[in-house]
């Protein structure tokens, strides 16, 4: 084979599309993609500025879903305690259902 | 040995804090917490002691957070109207971003504030038409494809991936539009 072809052949082999590109990030934070897709990704990474935005803004939205507290700072923990009237009010309900 | 009287003292915040970003409202988040410790109570026979008391919590505590989300997909779909997908179509730019539609930089000097964020995640989230929502969400909650809602909906892998796939582009468009 030439080797223009070869490389013809292995640019084909590489190159995504943005569409397909944004699928395979979007996948990628649900599940495990193949090694082909990973290096696909890759380097459609290498010079898509809207694929690599895309990228941080979608894990941007993922993270702050799947956030847990041991994430988050000891500040913020601190804001975020449950209502003191409605702890009480469910000692209430927990002790009256129990009995 | 499983002790409910000491469950709000040691849980509440934890899994208030695990569940506010989750839901649209701190509302929302109290109201989930409240149903997370009834219904933990109502099944304490079932709790074998196999995780800690905090990890069988907070697994109640997702189902009751999907159970919001699956209670609003009961409602009428016919307000929501559909999303086209921001990429060419039919043209020789085909699959390419649109460019009024393509990500913009988000960087800021400043941080951005969770709570803005969250707001604004919310309301775009909300314009989801109501099934897909309650996929995405438990999806994200890892409730998905395992539960058996996925399994009779009949979402297959491949499905799954590509609701995920407009769902993110959606959210992610509105977040935009409202955000800068």
């Amino acid at each position: 084979m030439k080797l223009k072809t070869k490389i013809i052949k292995l640019m084909d082999y590489l190159m995504l599309d943005c569409k397909e590109a944004s699928f395979l990030i979007s996948k990628n934070l649900d599940t495990n993609i193949s090694l082909k897709e990973k290096i696909q990704l890759k380097s459609h990474l290498l010079y898509c500025n809207f694929c690599n935005r895309y990228h941080v803004q979608s894990k941007m939205i993922d993270d702050i879903l799947k956030i847990t507290p041991e994430k988050m700072s000891e500040k913020k923990l601190k804001d975020l305690h449950l209502n003191k009237e409605i702890k009480a009010k469910l000692k209430q309900q927990l002790k009256s259902k129990k009995n | 040995m499983i002790n409910p009287d000491r469950w709000i003292e040691k849980h509440a915040d934890y899994l208030f804090a695990y569940a506010r970003y989750k839901l649209p409202s701190k509302e929302t988040a109290e109201d989930v917490v409240q149903e997370t410790f009834l219904s933990a109570l109502s099944a304490v026979d079932k709790f074998q002691g196999k995780s800690s008391e905090r990890t069988w919590l907070v697994s109640i505590l997702k189902r009751r957070i999907v159970d919001f989300y699956r209670k609003e997909a009961r409602r009428d779909e016919q307000n929501f109207s559909s999303y086209s997908l921001p990429f060419h179509k039919g043209d020789d730019m085909e699959n390419h971003w649109l460019e009024n539609r393509a990500p913009k930089d988000w960087s800021t000097d400043e941080k951005i504030q969770l709570d803005e964020f969250h707001q604004v995640l919310q309301i775009c989230l909300s314009f989801l038409k109501p099934k897909q929502r309650l996929v995405f969400m438990m999806k994200i909650l890892e409730q998905c494809p395992s539960d058996e809602v996925c399994e009779k909906a009949g979402i297959s892998s491949e499905n799954l991936w590509t609701i995920m796939h407009r769902a993110r582009l959606q959210v992610r468009e509105c977040i935009e539009k409202k955000w800068l």
